[in-house]
């Protein structure tokens, strides 16, 4: 902790403390929170921000600053797993296809260059519209559409990697393939693969986002920021701008953390190979 | 022990050359042979194919190589991967390189155990990394063996390379030019240790190097290699003193002395 706050690696320090805050955030969020986030007050709709309500309430009359709060930590939770499912299966083919080489190498990267080449949230859509939407399904989906980015990284660190003669000598010493993996080469790209799963983490809470706001994300009884950002466009202009200015807020300070996570620990990275 | 008939070795990326075009030759128990020659002669693909570090789809084989009267160049991957590490073991010529940059020198010297007697207790494995370690002429051993590779130097790093491969007692070393990258001092070092393994241990140590003064200080045997074939096979002082083929006189001219001066 010390050593980070001495560094003069602002993009970590910054990006530490942003996100930080914003776990925090979510973690009171989880036992309490302003107001009760589906509480409806009838009398006080649209209003803007006042002590009682300080990010306002929405066209129901909820308090937008709870929703913002459950809202930020429901994305959270969604990115987070849509994030370990693309890094876990993405790692696993990676580094199969990437140790393995050869005709089996070609085929798995083809297929991630075949789920690459559409658009990330139209493809989502379709699998949704065939598969019907739901918490688990977005997040089953948008986990398999991340994993083939994993899967490049990590194979291109291990064609790298399996060359050099440290992993030579393990073979020499008898050393199965499974140990070479997980025992040698995985621990050695760590390093590449902790920015890239920050900036993954990144581009799964804009998905979720983006999924949300086209109406396909979680279930509607809960908040998701995404989904608070379509509701909230429909009184843009009508007279409740802060509405979509404070969700927009969230957004844009969740995933600026996380980038300025992934860009801190990159510098980190490439300082300590010099 | 090792019985090597008419190898033949062919990378499958240029099919019309031979690196190693018909290499035969016997090993005795203990013995200790250095194999001479200069780059690109395939005194190292003999050796990676003795090891069968070879992939069976960059290269082609012909010829049998024998460990104990067990096959080495037709059979599997698994019955390969039993005889690496117990009864056959390799030092590179760069340590730093040779070591997994990220784990510590102790646990990588039992790699060899940890892979084939995962029955040994860590204690006990702690035991015979310690014991390999102090053969090998490290000093120290708590504090090296918690060392990362970075951490140590060059001689250091050779010795733990060493100790890797003799912890679990093969009976073929095959040292891959070990002194190359190392300075004429810890050179010295390097060769008296593997000497020493040679005698204490009764291994026998396949020595391949281009300098045929370093050869000539350690083996019994010497093999001169050129172009994929053996030119020269006898014991050392007869290589030396009475060389019979132009390239080996070659070789031998080409060491420096006192007396040789410029023209």
């Amino acid at each position: 902790m010390k050593k980070i706050l001495k560094s003069d690696n602002w993009y970590l320090k910054c990006g530490i403390f942003i996100t930080g805050f914003i776990l925090i955030v979510i973690l009171i969020g989880q036992f309490w929170t302003p107001y009760d986030s589906g509480y409806m007050d009838g009398a006080a709709r649209l209003e803007g921000p006042s002590f009682a309500h300080i990010f306002g309430t929405d066209n129901f009359g909820r308090d937008i600053l709870s929703r913002v709060i459950e809202g930020t930590g429901t994305t959270f939770l969604v990115s987070f797993c849509i994030n370990l499912i693309g890094l876990l299966a993405g790692t696993m083919i990676g580094a199969a296809a990437g140790y393995r080489g050869g005709l089996f190498d070609d085929l798995l990267m083809r297929i991630c260059d075949a789920i690459t080449a559409f658009p990330n949230v139209m493809l989502a859509l379709v699998i949704i519209a065939v598969f019907g939407s739901g918490d688990l399904n977005i997040i089953w989906v948008l986990g398999i559409l991340f994993i083939p980015s994993y899967a490049r990284i990590v194979r291109s660190q291990f064609v790298q990697q399996k060359s050099c003669n440290y992993v030579q000598m393990a073979k020499l010493m008898g050393a199965s393939p499974l140990r070479i993996i997980f025992v040698h080469i995985l621990p050695n790209i760590y390093s590449t693969l902790l920015p890239a799963a920050t900036i993954g983490f990144n581009n799964a809470v804009l998905a979720e986002a983006s999924m949300s706001f086209l109406g396909v994300g979680v279930s509607a009884n809960k908040p998701s920021l995404g989904r608070m950002l379509n509701e909230a466009q429909s009184f843009l202009v009508g007279g409740a701008p802060w509405y979509a200015a404070f969700v927009g807020l969230a957004i844009v300070l969740l995933v600026m953390g996380l980038s300025l996570l992934g860009e801190g620990l990159q510098k980190e990275q490439l300082r300590g190979k010099k | 022990m090792l019985d090597v008939k008419d190898l033949r070795v062919q990378f499958l990326t240029s099919p019309h050359k031979w690196a190693v075009d018909g290499v035969s030759f016997h090993m005795d128990e203990g013995e200790m042979i250095g194999i001479v020659g200069e780059s690109g002669c395939g005194k190292t693909v003999t050796a990676m194919s003795l090891s069968g570090l070879l992939k069976k789809k960059d290269v082609r084989y012909e010829g049998t190589v024998k460990l104990d009267g067990r096959e080495m160049l037709d059979t599997d991957r698994d019955n390969i991967r039993n005889l690496q590490g117990t009864s056959l073991a390799v030092v590179f010529q760069e340590p730093l390189s040779a070591l997994d940059p990220i784990m510590k020198v102790g646990p990588q010297v039992e790699e060899a155990i940890m892979v084939h007697h995962p029955e040994i207790s860590p204690e006990d494995r702690k035991k015979m990394a310690f014991e390999a370690m102090e053969n090998s002429g490290l000093y120290d051993l708590e504090n090296v063996y918690e060392s990362y590779p970075h951490q140590l130097s060059g001689g250091m790093l050779q010795r733990i390379c060493i100790a890797a491969a003799i912890i679990s007692k093969p009976r073929l070393l095959i040292a891959d030019e070990p002194t190359t990258a190392l300075d004429v001092t810890t050179q010295a070092h390097i060769l008296e240790l593997l000497k020493r393994i040679n005698r204490e241990q009764g291994t026998g140590i396949i020595m391949i190097s281009h300098n045929l003064a370093v050869v000539n200080a350690l083996c019994s045997r010497i093999i001169v290699m050129k172009g994929g074939k053996i030119v020269e096979d006898g014991p050392a002082y007869q290589i030396r003193n009475n060389p019979r083929h132009e390239y080996t006189k070659q070789l031998i001219a080409a060491i420096p002395t006192r007396e040789k001066k410029y023209r």
